[in-house]
């Protein structure tokens, strides 16, 4: 796994450089006949100058690889699109295709869209390999994309113009056909199908002016939805195969253990129950459903060593973390330019989040089928790169010998970016030398993610008379994510542990932010949002903390510590305007506000809520956020409500707690998450720009939890410096 | 032993042991895996069917239980029920896994409903609560009121 985030491509995974003059398997354009008739279009990214004609070669080699490619063209003059992301409830099928639709002239509408096998032609553009995070897939492939939409419009548009002995500047692409605009003659695709791999694709076809979109910037549905709406959609717990086994299984329940005892004979009484596997720190039931395998796993009674941290509690958690408050630290961040100004008093205050479980909807699972050449895997994944290398490792198979489907994901936020089941699934599929499904239960589910980690963060800062900072010094106490994530030393500090605090929009003249890793040997990973899910808690927590004491209006707090950040200053307008905030709040309800800028976006929120019996009732949030230019503003909208939605279950409900070591929340009883009557109305405004594409899957989560603290410090007087939120 | 289930007005006759949850019956033995499993403890939803027109949670309803039930799931759903429309209109999914037990649990609440007045706000949220966990809650409340706002006699 520790290579996989170098950008250097491992030797499995790296794309040959070939011209024109050097065709070879993978050539640039790649136009061949496929079985089912139609073309599929491969072309390698960058583009390159010149583009070649299929071979009969190529279109034998088209039979090896079926759904390999950037897109087909059907006879039946269909345009199926191959959208190089885990489709995990974001969005980003419809929006990618839009904009390869827009770009080539197909009609959104028809269009079919197939995730693709593993390849490193795929690996997205941002990391290197193929894997969906971090609020990416617009900011990673609109650029690609278009390219390889704009090349094939060109190519379309020559084609055409040869049969009609015009020039191709005369011609354009619309809804599968090209169109003659003087004599408006038209010609579906599937008509020019056979001379199309006779054309060369141009060496800088032009993009599309946003004039001439179509679909860009509009609500467009979206292309995953029907099949939502049926039972039909399939995810990875779906996959049927002749001959599947369905295992179920228990992993130590203290990190790091190792399976001691089991009553094999026990679980084999039940009817159904094939086989009883050892996994590295888990043992699982294979059956021929999940039911007796479910059984057959309550009846074997498996006794586990107690791993790393037998003692682990939240007590130990959080001495730890303030002891680490003491260390040096690594400096982030020290930039001391004089500040003139007498300090009038130094604010210190320590804030702290907890550790916290993803809990999509649909619960850890693989399959895999396992044979002597080759292993078979579907998983409903965000991470394909690590899940082929996690298949080979585990069937001793080469990474060229793995084929990996991805399915659609019951939700991922982060979690699935891990490929534990896959590794697992694997290694029952070659014990059984059958397929086998893995299903984890709910419970597994909470007890084993990778979780986000604990964070402890401490505030030291000088004021001035007017109680704005002079000096402003920040340490963060936390795990290293990346460490875990790409194999890094014990000690190794990353950028999430602070991501937020130094890059802030404020300035501040004399900065100080200091990290300091505190390992605790517990799983941790990417939760929706990463670092910025603790650290717009804290910062903005802090500067609402200092507003409040000084009596400033939160906003105008802002816009002077913002200085001429003009974008920040634009969200903060249109945020007060949304939310009339210049009007009194209503009697009895407090409101507060956060803005943060994350993913290459900007999201500011305010938060309306009231008591009742001591409870906190979030009435409404509104949401600003500025994510630059827009694919689709519907498909943004949703992601933002539904990242507040998400973080308000965090500030208000979920905490991770452990006790000798294991974790003791195991389902959605006790580790909850809001329900439809618990979620306000939640207003959000897209601010118009032109500024590159940002994320938006992420962005709108950080300011959630410091909106609400600041309504409940207007009610209470009292600041929240911790989450979850408790009165 | 055999147990014989009514699923989707077809008559299965099963070889299960009698306490296995619908749910495994639907997903392992029939294939029809548009109803989906979560928490395994009746707490989520996603695993709702209707059972004689009510929803119910299949993960924690065993077979046995089931003898003379009318069992209809998502995948027998008429696609131009005023609720997939809605739902379809109002493009609610996310990742989609909650929605098969969220569109049965508004079909339910539409039926009831439909001879009467559209349900009130609070009558929406005591029936909803199938969980969501990318927060469509918003959509669905919208579309519910969308199904309603269209004339339910249509349906
Ligand atoms: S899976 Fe049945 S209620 Fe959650
Ligand atoms: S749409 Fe993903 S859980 Fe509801």
């Amino acid at each position: 796994m520790k290579a996989l985030m170098q950008s250097k491509p491992t030797p499995s995974n790296a794309v040959e450089e070939i011209g024109p003059e050097n065709p070879s398997r993978r050539a640039l354009l790649r136009a061949g006949l496929i079985a089912s008739g139609g073309l599929l279009f491969g072309f390698q990214l960058p583009l390159a100058r010149k583009a070649r004609a299929a071979s009969d070669a190529d279109a034998q080699q088209t039979s090896n690889f079926p759904v390999q490619g950037w897109l087909q063209l059907t006879e039946q003059n269909e345009v199926v699109l191959i959208v190089p992301v885990s489709e995990m409830g974001q969005g980003s099928q419809a929006a990618l295709a839009m904009i390869m639709a827009d770009e080539m002239g197909a009609d959104y509408p028809r269009i079919q869209v197939k995730t693709p096998l593993n390849d490193p032609m795929y690996n997205n553009p941002m990391f290197g390999m193929q894997l969906t995070g971090g609020s990416t897939a617009v900011r990673a492939w609109w650029e690609p994309l278009s390219k390889v939409g704009a090349t094939l419009r060109a190519m379309l548009c020559q084609a055409a113009a040869e049969q009609w002995g015009v020039a191709p500047q005369d011609c354009d692409a619309r809804e599968n056909r090209v169109i003659e605009r003087h004599n408006h003659r038209q010609i579906d695709f599937a008509e020019l199908l056979p001379t199309l791999t006779q054309q060369t694709a141009p060496a800088d076809p032009p993009l599309r002016h946003p004039s001439e979109y179509q679909y860009i910037g509009r609500p467009m549905p979206r292309v995953d939805t029907p099949a939502k709406l049926n039972g039909q959609a399939q995810f990875g717990i779906d996959v049927q195969l002749p001959g599947l086994l369905t295992a179920t299984l228990a992993q130590a329940p203290v990190f790091g253990g190792d399976i001691e005892t089991y009553d094999e004979a026990a679980a084999k009484s039940v009817k159904g129950v094939k086989a009883v596997v050892e996994l590295p720190g888990a043992i699982a039931v294979v059956a021929d459903g999940y039911w007796p395998a479910k059984k057959g796993l309550e009846k074997l009674n498996p006794q586990f060593s107690v791993g790393a941290m037998p003692e682990l509690n939240n007590t130990q958690i959080e001495a730890r973390l303030q002891a680490g408050l003491n260390k040096d630290g690594e400096t982030v961040i020290e930039s001391s330019q004089s500040a003139s100004g007498q300090v009038s008093e130094t604010i210190q205050a320590d804030y702290y989040a907890p550790y916290l479980a993803h809990t999509p909807m649909e619960p850890m699972n693989a399959t895999a089928h396992v044979t002597d050449s080759h292993c078979e895997v579907w998983a409903p994944t965000q991470n394909q790169t690590q899940s082929v290398q996690a298949a080979a490792d585990a069937s001793l198979l080469q990474p060229d010998q793995v084929t990996l489907h991805t399915t659609y994901l019951g939700g991922g936020f982060g979690r699935r970016a891990y490929v534990d089941y896959v590794t697992q699934a694997v290694l029952l599929s070659t014990e059984m030398q059958a397929p086998v499904k893995l299903i984890w239960s709910r419970e597994e589910d909470v007890q084993h993610d990778f979780y986000r980690p604990a964070a402890l963060a401490r505030f030291d800062v000088d004021l001035d008379a007017d109680g704005y900072p002079l000096a402003w010094r920040n340490k963060v106490v936390t795990d290293s994510v990346m460490a875990d994530f790409t194999g890094g030393s014990d000690t190794m500090i990353d950028s999430a542990m602070t991501e937020g605090l130094g890059d802030q929009a404020y300035q501040i003249a004399n900065l100080s932010l200091k990290a300091v890793r505190e390992n605790f040997s517990v799983p941790i990973g990417f939760w929706r949002s990463v670092g910025h899910s603790f650290t717009g808690f804290f910062l903005e927590g802090m500067v609402n903390e200092l507003a409040h004491r000084q009596q400033i209006d939160p906003f105008a707090y802002r816009r002077q510590l913002l200085k001429d950040d003009a974008r920040m200053h634009g969200v903060l307008d249109q945020l007060e305007a949304l939310s009339g905030w210049q009007k009194p709040a209503a009697d009895g309800i407090g409101r507060g506000m956060a803005c943060v800028e994350s993913f290459g976006s900007l999201a500011g929120q305010v938060v309306e809520a009231h008591l009742e019996d001591k409870q906190i009732v979030v009435d409404r949030v509104y949401c600003v956020i500025d994510c630059g230019r827009v694919v689709n503003p519907e498909i943004v909208r949703r992601q933002v409500s539904s990242a507040v939605i998400y973080g308000l279950t965090a500030a208000l409900q979920s905490e991770i707690h452990f006790e000798s070591g294991r974790v003791q929340e195991s389902n959605f009883d006790d580790y909850p998450m809001l329900t439809l009557a618990q979620t306000p109305d939640i207003d959000v405004e897209i601010v118009a720009s032109e500024q590159a594409p940002g994320g938006y899957g992420e962005p709108g989560l950080p300011p959630v939890a410091p909106a609400l603290a600041g309504a409940i410090l207007s009610l209470t007087g009292q600041p929240v410096r911790r989450l979850p939120i408790k009165i | 032993m055999s147990t014989t289930l009514t699923i989707n007005e077809q008559t299965h006759s099963l070889d299960i042991d009698p306490d296995t949850p619908l749910l495994w019956a639907l997903r392992d033995h029939l294939q029809l895996t548009g109803t989906k499993f979560s928490c395994g403890k009746g707490l989520c939803g996603a695993c709702t069917v209707l059972v004689d027109q009510k929803p119910t949670r299949s993960c924690i309803t065993p077979v046995s239980t089931l003898n003379q039930a009318q069992i209809t799931t998502i995948e027998s759903l008429d696609p131009n029920h005023p609720i997939v429309q809605a739902w379809q209109k109002k493009d609610v999914p996310q990742c989609g896994y909650c929605q098969s037990g969220q569109i049965l649990s508004a079909v339910s609440l539409y039926e009831q409903a439909k001879t009467a007045d559209k349900p009130s706000d609070d009558a929406i949220k005591t029936t909803m609560t199938n969980l969501c966990r990318c927060g469509s809650y918003p959509e669905i409340k919208q579309a519910i009121d969308l199904s309603f706002a269209t004339n339910p006699q249509e349906a």
